[in-house]
């Protein structure tokens, strides 16, 4: 059981010097730093002038449509990740079957290219 | 105890304790990092199940695609406002129908297993490929071919959906 | 390591409608772009002869029986009268959409495209033979309609509609393939045969697979708009552009209930008892939930939205019937189905008139004095969704009635009947605004040659389907041969 999951022991150990690295940074400034809080040092810092508006907006729609063709082309790239790893074995039928599964998918950025979903405008 | 057991624990309990955090914090984005945290403590879960697909899965669409439409929905609401008010849409009756639910599902999963009744062979069927990631490989693009390419239709048809949507909202 | 990899070499000519229908989305949708905006009705011409094309190639499948793609694609009589009957649909919707669209002020050669794009999933859907294939063609079609539904840019209706049947519909595909999961987890496969054979083997008191019989039910329900699952259907149907909503109350309906139909009769067919106490449940509920609220509507799209739920519960006796005779007069009632109810939207998209929405029934105010021909098409329409010869609607209606008497269901039968009774109430509010009122000011209307057409071949076709409807029994009995021998 414990060979089972040894490759994956150097990312558990990556994981944990990271959040180490992250705790341990914090507690030493916390110790050496001088504490003088007052109100001034809480509100937001804009090049020295004072804040315009809130710095949380609401953003545009735009963003949706990005976002989700992120999401669609990023389910695509997932469904090439078995089919990369059994490329050799699948031989020519396997290309054709992904050939195919790509042109569909084609038709849509094509689309969405040419319908200015891809530009800001 | 074995270690692969013990870092299964280890993180399953992370991510339970993370899920309460999303459901249980009023602001909506705090929601979302803690979703974020959540989906790659289940990645892991995944990988000691050698299910190193669906941690993948877990970690590009759900923790990329997923949490980061959320985000954008939650600042195209204005997310400050919403999290004053005090919210009671009568949710506690459908959450505990759909938790009973879930509760039904893990309780026959439970008996199946004390039955010794097989809870299903595909896992057994793609380790003869030689893991999890070519086991899926080497279904998905023969017996579920067709589903495959239909999929690509959906995708497809998923696409157009949304810019039709969108791009009406923005050319008014 | 080293298991060699054999792709078993599928039989493409099986799936030829479908790899048709997908290239004909694809076509409109490449093909759109390079229509200028005033002319987008070219898109919907091409629309056009592309589904009559796909209908008489698919034509040619007919008493073929056919199972490839390792058994999750079938081609049978059944399933190619489906896609016969959803094609036919498209056609209809789109004589009707060309001028209305229009109108509405959203001309986008998109509508076309996913209008084919849904019919790929219910055709997906009608030759199903693996649960996860029911679920891809059923989102398919799903996601395409959501857009269909929110159509109109400005409209908050319109948009409030796909929202409310998005949310419905992702909440109840969720529940959906949490019932196909079941299925997996208890039989290793999600094959309608295997899961049969299964069950053959271990015995039907499974209570997992219990749970899974209502999941799927639920996850189907949506879009057959049954109860409790309809509450959406009001709402969508009216904020839905009018040739959306004659789309799906018809189409995605037809496809849910044969899919229901398909999967109950080929997977759990051992389980009948416990589906058939379901089900007789649901389309009782189905029917008079329907039939008692429409009474209360005075929105002629709301009141066909309640009216076609009370369909959906007559169809639901097909199904229950579990036998020869019900799933002829299930196949039946489908054409009907279609005809009548398209044709009543279709005359609401005829009152259309600047300013005037015509789907009030004051609209229909003295339509008799003013289009004497409209009027009489309506009452045709009424008259055929109510049952009263000699329109199809009643041969549908007594088909499917006998099927449940003969299979013993007289109480249900009963309720049927008695539910008929009512919507010869609310149907006939519709006939009295048109002939016993006078109308109000004259304002011509403004209905394109399609929409004639479609509008009178549909009301001659109820018409003549209910003098004359051998041929259609013919070719409803052609599905007997997919299910029984």
């Amino acid at each position: 059981m414990y060979q089972s999951i040894s490759p994956y022991i150097p990312v558990l150990i990556l994981l944990v010097l990271a959040l180490a690295f992250g705790v341990v940074t914090l507690m030493v400034a916390w110790l050496v730093r001088p504490s003088k809080p007052y109100d001034e040092k809480l509100s937001p810092y804009e090049c020295g002038i004072n804040p315009l508006m809130p710095a949380k907006i609401r953003v545009p729609i735009r963003f949706f449509v990005i976002i989700l063709l992120f999401l669609l082309f990023d389910v695509e790239a997932v469904f090439m990740y078995p089919w990369a790893a059994m490329y050799k074995k699948l031989g020519i039928w396997g290309f054709v079957e992904m050939f195919l599964f790509i042109v569909i998918l084609l038709v849509g950025y094509i689309y969405a290219w040419a319908k200015g979903a891809l530009e800001w405008e | 105890m074995s270690w692969t057991q013990f870092f299964f624990y280890v993180f399953a309990g992370l991510s339970l304790l993370c899920a309460l955090m999303v459901v249980t914090r009023r602001n909506a984005v705090h929601s979302a990092i803690f979703l974020i945290i959540t989906f790659f403590f289940m990645a892991a879960v995944f990988v000691i199940l050698k299910a190193e697909l669906l941690a993948a899965v877990q970690v590009l669409v759900y923790a990329g695609g997923v949490v980061s439409l959320m985000l954008y929905v939650i600042m195209l609401v204005k997310a400050e406002e919403a999290s004053q008010v005090k919210q009671n849409l009568g949710q506690i009756a459908i959450a505990a129908f759909i938790a009973l639910l879930l509760a039904l599902q893990v309780g026959s999963i439970v008996y199946l297993y004390f039955a010794q009744k097989p809870a299903g062979k595909a896992a057994v069927e793609a380790l003869k490929y030689g893991g999890n990631t070519e086991g899926i490989g080497a279904l998905l693009y023969t017996k579920y071919l067709f589903p495959f390419e239909v999929a690509s239709v959906l995708l497809l048809a998923a696409m157009v959906g949304a810019i039709v949507l969108a791009k009406n909202r923005l050319e008014r | 390591m080293g298991a060699v990899v054999n792709i078993p070499i599928p039989n493409i000519s099986a799936i030829v409608p479908e790899i048709l229908a997908t290239a004909l989305a694809c076509f409109l949708l490449i093909f759109d772009l390079f229509v200028p905006k005033e002319k987008k009705s070219i898109v919907g011409i091409a629309a056009l002869i592309g589904c009559i094309v796909v209908g008489v190639v698919t034509f040619g499948y007919i008493n073929k029986h056919v199972v490839t793609f390792s058994g999750m694609f079938v081609l049978d009589s059944f399933s190619v009268i489906l896609k016969e009957l959803f094609l036919l649909c498209d056609i209809i919707v789109i004589l009707i959409s060309l001028k209305y669209l229009e109108m509405e002020g959203v001309s986008l050669g998109e509508y076309y495209a996913l209008l084919v794009f849904a019919t790929v999933g219910m055709m997906v859907m009608a030759s199903a033979n693996d649960l996860i294939m029911v679920y891809l063609g059923l989102e398919t079609m799903a996601l395409s309609v959501y857009a269909l539904v929110g159509f109109i840019k400005l409209s908050e209706k319109s948009t409030e509609a796909a929202l409310k049947y998005l949310l419905m519909g992702v909440f109840i595909s969720g529940i959906f393939l949490f019932g196909i999961a079941l299925v997996y987890g208890v039989v290793g496969s999600t094959q309608l045969p295997e899961v049969s054979a299964y069950i053959k083997e271990h015995g039907l008191k499974n209570p997992v697979l219990l749970m899974a019989i209502i999941l799927i039910a639920a996850g189907l329900g949506l879009e057959i708009a049954m109860v409790p699952f309809h509450f959406w259907a009001p709402d969508v149907y009216e904020g839905a552009p009018t040739s959306v909503t004659a789309f799906i109350s018809v189409a995605p309906k037809v496809a849910a209930i044969a899919a229901l139909f398909r999967v109950y009769i080929e997977a759990f067919n051992l389980m009948a008892p416990y589906w058939t106490t379901l089900l007789w449940l649901l389309a009782a509920l189905t029917m008079t939930v329907g039939n008692v609220t429409a009474v209360l509507q005075n929105n002629v799209k709301r009141l066909l939205a309640y009216s076609s739920i009370a369909h959906a519960g007559y169809m639901l006796l097909g199904i229950l019937a579990y036998n020869q005779v019900g799933l002829e007069a299930l196949a039946f009632y489908f054409f009907a189905y279609c005809l009548m109810n398209i044709g009543a939207f279709a005359v609401v998209i005829y009152l259309k008139r600047e300013n005037i929405a015509g789907d009030n029934i004051e609209d229909f105010r003295g339509l008799a004095q003013t289009h004497p021909m409209l009027a009489l098409v309506m009452v045709i329409f009424l008259l055929s969704l109510t049952g009263i010869p000699p329109t199809v609607g009643f041969v549908g209606k007594f088909l499917l009635f006998s099927a449940a008497v003969e299979a013993g269901y007289y109480w249900l039968v009963a309720i049927a009947v008695l539910n008929s009774v009512i919507s010869l109430y609310y149907y006939f509010k519709i006939a009295k605004v048109m002939y016993m009122e006078n109308p109000e000011k004259r304002v011509p209307f403004a209905a394109s040659i399609p929409l004639k057409v479609a509008v009178f071949a549909l009301g001659i076709f109820t018409v003549v389907f209910g003098l004359y409807p051998h041929p259609l029994i013919n070719l409803a009995q052609l599905s007997i041969k997919s299910f029984f021998g």
